[in-house]
């Protein structure tokens, strides 16, 4: 099992990134290690939010760091790093979607149930509040569940790459953003159990 | 921020909350519903313990199992995976010998006479490709591998080390 994280909280975390960097930059494997163990979460959940499977997920989250390790002497921003990962990571995992998107057939329906991948692990739910939050998110369009994955994760996406991800012009990010999110409200609104949770 | 700047909050703003506090619990049960898997900050260390840092990196574009007929009517099972990166496509394909060990044979393209790595979290094995850019290793340990590829001298001074992410022989 690797290590739990060492980061410290805001407002030190800036601090202790810059840090980091600059000792992984003098060649000190562990801070590098370090910063492995506190980012490699948020990048899973980035990659998983732009659609990969697991196995691709991985794969895309080994080589954002690889890209680390080949820009670590060029980073400009020490203190943005977590924003260097996550633009990288989505990058990489935008790639993977195109490369996907030319061997399958494309599916444009928003009212189609979500594929084989539900997106996580059922059996890890055993908050009742979440399990009916996930059965809800389960019930919208695909497209909507894939959105909110996303922003949930990421505050301010990049909306081109979003727009490509979810297959609609990036005009409609934020309209559709408002109605998933919407329907998401009316959905959990109708459920007594959320109320009463 | 100082609060004095600020308008005073509106409808929408305070929508603007709810669907925060909204996301923010979806957040939470994706993180609890969908963990990283526990081995992937092991398989990134493995793949970033390189002494390079001018490196190239090759992603994976392909990995599937491929069915080769054998002479008795036997069938070998074999996996090929393709690595591609702007100045190198690495391909290889490995079969199991015995439950320990398997033989590896690749490609690079463009074919050059490259110096070929394979690590593997108990030993590197190197070899060097052939003006066709064939390589071939046998008794390479199953598990965790990486490959990097060096350019061998006299090599362009922006020669960069290639290196794949890890992956599962």
């Amino acid at each position: 099992m690797p290590s739990p994280s060492s980061a410290p909280a805001p407002p030190d975390r800036r601090e202790w990134i810059v840090d980091a960097l600059s000792r992984a930059r003098a060649g000190q494997r562990e801070a590098l290690a370090e910063l492995v163990v506190e980012f490699s979460p948020m990048l899973w959940h980035v990659a998983r939010a732009y659609g990969l499977d697991r196995a691709t997920g991985e794969d895309v989250i080994q080589t954002t760091w690889l890209q680390l390790l080949s820009h670590l002497d060029s980073l400009h921003n020490p203190a943005g790093l977590a924003g260097w990962l996550t633009t990288t990571a989505r990058r990489e995992a935008l790639r993977r979607c195109k490369e996907n998107r030319r061997e399958l057939p494309a599916s444009d329906s928003l009212s189609e149930p979500a594929g084989p991948d539900p997106g996580l692990d059922e059996r890890l739910i055993s908050d009742e509040r979440r399990r009916v939050l996930w059965e809800s998110v389960r019930r919208l369009p695909e497209r909507c569940q894939k959105l909110l994955r996303i922003v949930a994760f990421e505050h301010r996406p990049h909306v081109a790459d979003v727009a490509v991800v979810l297959g609609i012009p990036a005009g409609g990010v934020g309209p559709t953003r408002g109605r998933c999110l919407a329907k998401l409200r009316n959905l959990l609104a109708a459920d007594p159990r959320w109320a009463g949770s | 921020m100082t609060g004095s700047e600020r308008p005073p909050p509106t409808a929408d703003a305070q929508g603007g909350d709810v669907d925060a506090a909204l996301l923010s619990e979806l957040r939470d049960l994706y993180v609890v519903g969908d963990p990283m898997p526990p081995e992937l900050v092991d398989h990134v260390l493995f793949s970033i313990t390189l002494a390079d840092l001018e490196l190239e990196v090759c992603r994976l574009t392909e990995l599937a199992p491929i069915e080769i007929a054998g002479a008795r009517g036997t069938e070998e099972h074999t996996v090929r995976a393709t690595f591609d990166s702007d100045p190198l496509t690495i391909m290889v394909e490995w079969t199991a010998l015995d439950p320990t060990a398997v033989r590896i044979d690749g490609w690079l393209a463009p074919p050059g006479p490259h110096r070929v790595e394979v690590r593997t979290t108990d030993r590197t094995l190197t070899t060097t490709a052939d003006a066709g850019g064939r390589f071939a290793l046998e008794q390479v340990p199953r598990g965790l591998a990486q490959i990097v590829v060096r350019s061998v001298e006299p090599a362009p001074a922006s020669a960069r080390t290639v290196v794949t992410p890890s992956f599962t022989l």
